[in-house]
């Protein structure tokens, strides 16, 4: 029993561990400092933003359909 | 713009899809496969309950067999198969890298599903641990976890090798859910199955362990293709970016204490319990965030609804998540536990999460990824209708359902001078129109298999002529790019 005990307590502390190096390293390292262009990092030239891409074949193939 | 760039953008795009084409097509083709098998199990469990002389004389059909059978080749065969060719997709995509490990992901695969079947027959020859959600066999488990770690080291060196830049929020809720999984099954595995604790000790670290699947598994990659999927197809960047991490972050660190709220009313330390309520009404805020930004980012663009089966599907996913999110919520304070616990209303919320949420946004994803690793259209809009109405309908059905008759149940089992029989029977209408609804959503899924050999059989080049499977062509059609 006390050997599950410590094996979950450690459990816990690693997995508490990663969250928080995780979240200094990304605070550190500039992820928070500007939002609003971290949301367009999905976006590029070929789907930029403002051009939906479902009804948009085009992208399937090498060259763009005008 | 430059054309230059255009071109190096979609030939990278190009390249990162066809990469992903065997490892990601694997997973999601297996998962489809065990959704139709899942399904099949689910009628036979809920038909049952109402009707207990149906496939009465098989021990393998037996109730306790056939729904936890159907439970874990849903949990681990169709979401989990989902979810990772999903996971593994996105963040493929959003660290503009390929992926490399095919050998170690078709192996994966196949041990995935090897797992998964073993895990199945052996619960459906007697061999469960009655541990829920933790069914399968000890000699099942082996399987998944050598498969799971395939998984976690390509989604590392996926992320190793990843584009410089920011790491969009779909990324983080990907790669915590693919450190997570592991973490919390490997635990939740020794400590019951292969060296059980002491049994007062198992209750909570199986509710730890189920709640967090939930929470720390599938509502990241379900929220991660959201993130990606929304404001990708309407080409708007999602409302806040600023609510978004506080959304993740939150998740990360409260989430886990939230399984407790399973044992309110059960011999436990009553502290264990309350930090457990106190996290489970915390929520709250991750939940908010990601209603308001994905509500606020859909806003003015509704008609896409129209259109793009896609999107349908994932708002679907996304309302549903915000609805069964504050449910669950309401249903860790005590004095709402106490009419529920135990009754048919946990198993609609259940089901609104799991399905409601998870699965409706996992067909939305499947529906956009399929089409791009194999540079094919989906082969008919009317079966993607036929997967839509059923399911949605049917997941609809169920819940109301279950919700009205569980609450029923639950205040009549705290009379205590209610006859037990009578409740029992009284719930029979309910349990009756779960059938139904899981008729309605069996429907669906095999419009959806259907529809996925097809595309696969026949691979009809995507043309500007054939157009895309869309439920309607939008009318400035694709023409207007």
């Amino acid at each position: 029993m006390l050997t599950a005990a410590i094996f979950v307590l450690i459990v816990m502390l690693i997995l508490s561990a990663i969250t928080v190096i995780a979240f200094s390293w990304a605070a550190g390292s500039g992820q928070f400092e500007d939002p609003a262009d971290g949301a367009r990092v999905i976006f590029d030239d070929d789907e930029p933003e403002g051009e939906p891409t479902d009804p948009n074949l085009s992208q399937f193939s090498e060259t763009k359909r005008k | 713009m430059n054309p230059e760039h255009i071109a190096r953008s979609r030939s990278e795009r190009l390249a990162i899809d066809r990469a992903a084409r065997w490892p990601v097509g694997v997973f999601i083709g297996s998962s489809i496969f065990w959704l139709l098998a899942g399904s099949l199990l689910a009628l036979v469990a809920s038909i049952k309950l109402h009707d207990p002389e149906f496939i009465a004389d098989n021990p393998w059909f037996t109730f306790g067999r056939a729904r936890s059978a159907h439970l874990n080749a849903m949990a681990y065969g169709w979401l989990s198969s989902a979810g990772i060719g999903i996971g593994l997709w996105l963040l493929s995509r959003l660290c503009r890298v390929p992926i490399e490990d095919h050998r170690s992901l078709t192996l994966s695969a196949v041990f995935w599903n090897f797992g998964n079947l073993v895990g199945v027959w052996g619960i459906m020859r007697g061999d469960s641990t009655s541990i829920e959600w933790l069914e399968y066999p000890a000699y099942a488990a082996p399987f998944l976890l050598a498969s799971f770690a395939f998984v976690t080291l390509a989604a590392f060196n996926l992320v190793r090798r990843r584009a410089p830049g920011h790491i969009y929020i779909s990324q983080w809720y990907v790669m915590a859910g693919f450190i997570w999984l592991p973490m919390l099954y490997f635990t939740a595995h020794g400590l019951l199955v292969l060296a059980p604790v002491q049994a007062p000790a198992q209750p909570p670290i199986n509710w730890w362990y189920a709640h967090n699947a939930l929470g720390l598994w599938f509502t990241p990659i379900g929220l991660a293709a959201a993130y990606y999927l929304i404001p990708k197809i309407i080409g708007k960047p999602i409302h806040s970016y600023y609510l978004s991490a506080i959304g993740f972050w939150s998740l990360a660190f409260f989430y886990a204490w939230n399984g407790m709220h399973h044992l309110i009313g059960g011999p436990f330390p009553a502290f264990m319990v309350t930090a457990s309520v106190v996290a489970s009404v915390m929520m709250f805020i991750p939940v908010i965030t990601v209603a308001i930004n994905h509500h606020m980012t859909m806003k003015g663009h509704f008609r896409y609804l129209i259109h793009s089966p896609t999107l349908r599907f994932v708002v679907f996913g996304a309302m549903s998540y915000t609805l069964v999110s504050i449910q669950g919520s309401t249903m860790a304070i005590r004095v709402v536990n106490e009419i529920t616990h135990f009754t048919h209303y946990t198993v609609g919320h259940a089901h609104l999460g799991v399905y409601g949420f998870a699965s409706m946004v996992f067909f939305g994803a499947i529906y956009y990824i399929m089409p791009r690793l194999l540079a094919t259209e989906w082969p008919s809009r009317w079966l993607i209708r036929l997967h839509f109405w059923p399911c949605a309908i049917g997941i609809a059905i169920y819940f109301i359902g279950l919700s009205v008759g569980g609450w029923l149940q639950g205040l009549a089992l705290n009379r205590t001078d209610a006859p037990f029989m009578e409740i029992m029977e009284a719930t029979i209408p309910y349990l009756k129109s779960r059938s139904i609804a899981g008729i309605l959503m069996t429907i669906g899924h095999l419009a959806f298999g259907v529809s996925f050999i097809w595309m696969i059989l026949r691979r009809r080049a995507a043309t500007s002529e054939t157009g895309p499977t869309l439920f309607s062509l939008p009318p400035q059609s694709a023409d207007s790019t």
